[in-house]
């Protein structure tokens, strides 16, 4: 993979880091919360740093999985994140349930991608009321 | 903007620089450049916003991928704004899509927001020249498609 094409995939994934909602959040209320003496802006810088990363490397795992089920040991080679922390987002996007464990290869956990990322991205805007409230429509419909 | 917004060779590097100006002042102060008739350099393409405020941090990531050199973001200087305070929010979306091109390995240089008021023109004109002469020292984007 050349410099430019590893650079456009991670702008890439730069972009749909910040339409998540945890960025954005963040970002939206950095001055609001800086400004109240909650907490500093070097701690707001460090906090908000920390967020993109996170989120910049888990979309471009999502990216790679997009292409079919790989390994953590392909995925870091892919990526050139450390294996260490991919690991760690496997396990966060497991546990959201974005990720699946599809199978094995040569004894290797294979992981695969739940739905495209823009289908989860949108999955993602949905907030929690929304549910509670289609949920309501849908048992009141049943009952009447 | 185009898909491809990159243009010319590397022989002869002209930017491609993309300015997001806010109504009230800076894209009024762009206009008093032109209507005072100061020369700037022509590589700049003006985006009129209502607010800087309005500039969304994907705006400018979008503008990098579809090849821009150069994003800058001009707003009134604080305490000017037109909607009290939507430069000081764009002025710390401007410190985090800094942090974001570092850490995405794309020189943070390539970025500025600025403050120009309605009647800065010479201003306008003379931050035109500086960040071109800044992108051209940094050179073509590696985003840019040739």
């Amino acid at each position: 993979m050349s410099k430019a094409e590893g650079l456009r995939k991670k702008l890439q994934a730069a972009i749909e880091a910040f339409r998540d909602e945890r960025i954005r959040w963040f970002i939206g209320k950095s001055r609001m919360l800086v400004d109240s003496g909650l907490i500093s802006l070097e701690k707001m810088d460090e906090l908000v740093r920390y967020l993109m990363r996170d989120e910049i490397e888990r979309h471009l795992i999502m990216h790679e999985l997009e292409g079919g089920p790989l390994t953590a040991d392909e995925l870091a080679e892919r990526t050139g994140i450390d294996l260490g922390r991919v690991e760690e987002h496997l396990k966060v996007l497991r546990v959201v349930g974005e990720v699946l464990v599809s199978g094995e290869r040569e004894g290797r956990t294979l992981y695969a991608i739940k739905k495209p990322v823009e289908e989860l991205m949108e999955e993602r805007r949905i907030c929690p009321c929304e549910t509670v409230v289609a949920l309501l429509h849908r048992l009141l419909g049943l009952l009447g | 903007m185009g898909e491809e917004a990159g243009r010319g060779g590397e022989e002869a590097f002209e930017p491609l620089i993309v300015a997001f100006c806010c109504n009230w002042c800076s894209y009024a102060g762009a206009d008093l450049a032109g209507t005072s008739r100061i020369e700037y350099p022509t590589n700049v393409r003006i985006i009129r916003v209502m607010c800087s405020g309005r500039v969304d941090p994907i705006f400018i990531l979008e503008a990098f991928r579809r090849g821009a050199d150069g994003v800058l973001l001009t707003g009134c200087h604080p305490g000017d704004c037109h909607y009290i305070d939507g430069n000081l929010k764009a002025e710390m979306r401007a410190r985090y899509i800094k942090m974001c091109l570092e850490e995405i390995g794309l020189e943070p240089e390539r970025f500025r927001l600025e403050w120009i008021s309605a009647s800065e023109g010479v201003r306008f004109a003379q931050l035109i020249k500086e960040f071109t002469d800044t992108v051209k020292k940094l050179g073509p984007s590696p985003l840019r498609r040739r």
